[in-house]
């Protein structure tokens, strides 16, 4: 059995907290930074966790951002993601819509752009094999970046 | 409690320590708030959002439910707000509102108000709600997967036991046992900080709210396991200290595992139920399918609870 006071403090309880709740997940909505910090890849050979903000902060691996983002090179407008450019080839043969941004169709239709998860294969190990550091290329690397 | 009838025993549990529900259930919050807090220190107002939701959706979807079996309202005893704050305490602080509601509904009205309410739940509401989110919304209450927009100033910013499941206990070694006791790890809101949930432990056994002989054994259950496994095979297995401070072990022995009506209250039956959640939370971290097994292990032994409660001492003058 409770009490008259306990049954309002419940009733208090309640209220206060739902208006804090609903100003926590108003004001502050669950969004992507500008720069990510941590990237989830869920693909069919298994998720994928890349750690953008280890890989260029001076205390994680210190990679510089062109050392990744480099189309065009050194210039900031290449710090997009890199699946505005690299995705699978459209059925028409014609290219991802970012490029006529900066070209004009005629200039790059014979560039040969490789598929996003191409991209990170070729990008990802090419690093961590120069550097002797993190997953490499090889069956058997697989599934230090690939997790089940 | 609510009938006119007289004479009418209410369900088990029967532990008496002199106190009332509402005071159990308020200690018990006061119990958990100071891992709660360390929470919302690591992860800021998201996770303060997520622990307020909880706790008042906890209490309406119970006054709702109250009101549709017209019962007098029973949220005054405290029991939903503290099912809503340890449930916020096992989600991770980016889960989005309407998980928060979906998971205070399974705790509170699949868990508790459909077997009769307080004192009748055959399961610890907060684990079965877990339980049916985790299989239900995968990514979200992955940490790993959840937390990635959050800037963590951990060491490792995986979850360890999520890192030492893909890649084994090569990968966490680097891992510092005293950082992971005092929270610095990825994991749920609530649950990571080992120090404040002993404390917390601590204090609700010296004032007799929960069983000292349910959380030691459980903890035992684990390190004997895990020593077990790392014995055989250190190169697969990761030392038992790691697993009493990782995941949910802290929060499973001392908040979930001792809930009242889904655990034994004899001496026997309190170490064989603890001690087989320890062993079944190490199995399936090790050889089980899942990165956590506390969950699950708890669920199984809430199961086997009834069964266990039948070893206890012969009645008095009671001919065979
Ligand atoms: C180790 C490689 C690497 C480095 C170094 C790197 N990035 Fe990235 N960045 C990525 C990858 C991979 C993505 C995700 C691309 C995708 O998912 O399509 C990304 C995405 C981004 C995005 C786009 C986010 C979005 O979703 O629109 C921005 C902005 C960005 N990076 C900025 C930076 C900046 C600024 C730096 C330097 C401080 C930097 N990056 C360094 C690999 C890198
Ligand atoms: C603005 C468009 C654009 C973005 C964004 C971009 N790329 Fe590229 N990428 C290209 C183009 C165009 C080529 C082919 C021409 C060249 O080699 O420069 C290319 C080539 C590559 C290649 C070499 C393929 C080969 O066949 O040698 C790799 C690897 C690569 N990109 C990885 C990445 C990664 C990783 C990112 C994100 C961090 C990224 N790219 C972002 C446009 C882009
Ligand atoms: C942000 C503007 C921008 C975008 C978007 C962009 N490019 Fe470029 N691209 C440049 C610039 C600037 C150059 C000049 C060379 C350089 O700085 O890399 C260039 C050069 C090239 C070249 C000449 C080869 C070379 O390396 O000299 C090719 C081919 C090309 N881009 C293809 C593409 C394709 C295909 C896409 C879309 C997937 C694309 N570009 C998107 C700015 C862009
Ligand atoms: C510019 C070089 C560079 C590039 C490009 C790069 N990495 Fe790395 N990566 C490193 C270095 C250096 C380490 C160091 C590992 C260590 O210190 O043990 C590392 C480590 C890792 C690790 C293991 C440690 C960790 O952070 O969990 C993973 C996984 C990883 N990288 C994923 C990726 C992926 C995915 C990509 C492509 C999107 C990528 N890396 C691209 C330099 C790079
Ligand atoms: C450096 C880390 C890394 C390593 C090592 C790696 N992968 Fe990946 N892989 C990725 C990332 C990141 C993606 C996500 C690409 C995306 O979503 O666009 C991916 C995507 C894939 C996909 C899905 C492709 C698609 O089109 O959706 C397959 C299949 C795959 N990887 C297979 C492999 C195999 C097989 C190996 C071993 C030989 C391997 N990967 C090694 C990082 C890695």
């Amino acid at each position: 059995m409770t009490s008259k006071k306990q049954l309002l403090f419940a009733y208090g309880l309640a209220i206060h907290l739902l208006l804090i709740g609903i100003i926590c997940y108003a004001a502050f909505p669950a969004k992507a930074p500008d720069e990510p910090i941590r990237i989830m890849y869920q693909t069919n050979a298994g998720k994928v966790l890349f750690d953008h903000h280890t890989h260029t902060a001076a205390s994680g691996y210190g990679a510089t951002c062109f050392d990744c983002h480099h189309h065009p090179s050194d210039d900031d407008s290449a710090l997009i993601a890199c699946g505005e450019c690299h995705q699978a080839p459209a059925e028409d043969g014609s290219k991802p819509e970012r490029c006529l941004d900066c070209h004009d169709e005629s200039d790059i239709e014979d560039t040969e752009i490789v598929s996003r998860a191409d991209a990170f294969h070729q990008q990802c190990t090419e690093c961590h094999e120069q550097f002797g550091k993190g997953p490499q290329s090889g069956s058997e690397n697989c599934s230090k970046c690939h997790v089940l | 409690m609510n009938s006119k009838k007289t004479l009418i025993v209410s369900h088990a549990p029967f532990w008496h320590d002199g106190s009332g529900i509402p005071e159990r259930s308020y200690h018990t919050i006061i119990a958990a708030l100071p891992a709660a807090i360390v929470g919302i220190a690591f992860y800021g107002t998201p996770a303060l959002g997520v622990i307020s939701l909880a706790i008042s959706s906890a209490i309406l979807w119970e006054l709702l439910l109250n009101r549709a079996m017209r019962q007098p309202p029973t949220i005054g005893n405290g029991n939903a707000a503290l099912v809503g704050l340890l449930l916020a305490m096992v989600l991770p602080a980016s889960t989005p509102w309407w998980i928060v509601l979906i998971g205070t509904f399974l705790a509170i009205v699949i868990g508790m108000q459909i077997f009769g309410g307080i004192g009748a739940n055959p399961f610890n509401p907060v684990a079965l709600a877990f339980a049916i989110l985790m299989v239900s919304y995968k990514n979200h209450l992955d940490f790993d997967a959840g937390l990635v927009n959050f800037t963590l100033s951990f060491p490792s910013s995986t979850d360890p036991l999520a890192a030492l499941k893909a890649f084994g206990p090569s990968a966490v070694e680097g891992l510092n046992y005293m950082d992971l006791f005092l929270g610095k790890q990825v994991g749920a809101l609530g649950s990571t900080c080992g120090l404040a949930l002993v404390l917390g432990g601590l204090y609700l056994i010296l004032r007799g709210f929960i069983r000292w002989e349910i959380s030691v054994s459980f903890l035992a259950g684990v390190f004997v396991t895990a020593a077990l496994f790392n014995m055989a095979d250190p190169a697969r297995f990761a030392p038992p200290a790691f697993h009493l401070l990782t995941g949910f072990t802290m929060i499973g022995a001392f908040f979930l595992a001792t809930e009242t009506s889904s655990s034994p209250v004899n001496f026997v039956p309190m170490l064989i139920y603890g001690a087989l959640g320890g062993v079944m939370t190490v199995l399936i971290r090790n050889i089980g399918a899942y990165v956590d097994g506390v969950i699950f292990a708890i669920l199984l032994i809430n199961l086997i609870n009834p069964l266990v409660d039948k070893i206890r001492p012969k009645a008095i003058g009671k001919v065979a």
